[in-house]
């Protein structure tokens, strides 16, 4: 189960990345601890911090009231104009546990 | 394959999207209650699920003078609702990032 979405930007990279890691635009009351293992809260969603490199890549987990949680990546590539931002949010447990074989599993001896 | 294309053809539109994040959270309704939550007219509600009906996606069934409409149980369906759902958000969120850091 994957979401990508692609949008074009007039600003750049380290603005985009300021809006994203600092302002309110995910949810209210944002917090993203800008280490890998860092907490991130926002809005009813919590979850941890998995890659931090500013103005390049966010990766974060996170779910809200015991929802499965979801990888949220953002990737920032500058452009003449500004900034491409590619959003990708997947659910990378359902699809481990989707391909997990059902039932016992025969081992040859 | 045609399937999946009708219904990946479908949920290439936000609204589609929406109507099926509406569905899946609030169960049946009719178009008149689906575009009281939306920016647009109850016609192009109905023409938007009209276009989820043919891909299979939501059941029609009359209650007197209305048309419920609800989500069609499918083997994609969870899957289906969860993108349809994400992809809505994500459609919002970057509109509202494109405003916040527009000219």
């Amino acid at each position: 189960m994957e979401v990508t979405r692609e949008i074009e930007l007039e600003s750049a990279p380290d603005q985009v990345w300021e809006e994203i890691t600092e302002s309110d635009w995910l949810g209210e009351r944002p917090s993203i601890e800008p280490r890998p293992g860092g907490d991130v809260t926002v809005g009813p969603r919590e979850g941890w911090v998995e890659e931090y490199s500013p103005a390049e890549r966010l990766t974060i987990w996170w779910s809200a009231d015991g929802d499965e949680a979801s990888r949220v990546q953002f990737d920032l590539e500058e452009t003449e104009a500004g900034t491409r931002l590619t959003v990708t949010e997947t659910r990378p447990l359902s699809t481990l546990q989707s391909e997990l074989p059902r039932g016992p599993v025969m081992i040859a001896a | 394959m045609a399937a999946t294309d009708a219904v990946f053809g479908a949920l290439s539109d936000g609204t589609r999207r929406g109507l099926l994040a509406a569905l899946g959270e609030h169960g049946p309704a009719t178009a008149t209650q689906l575009a009281a939550d939306l920016p647009v007219t109850r016609q192009a509600v109905s023409k938007h699920l009209g276009a989820l009906a043919a891909a299979g996606l939501v059941s029609s069934e009359r209650s007197g003078r209305e048309v419920r409409y609800r989500l069609t149980p499918a083997p994609l369906s969870d899957a289906v609702i969860w993108m349809a759902g994400v992809g809505a958000q994500w459609d919002e969120r970057l509109a509202a990032l494109q405003r916040r850091l527009g000219p």
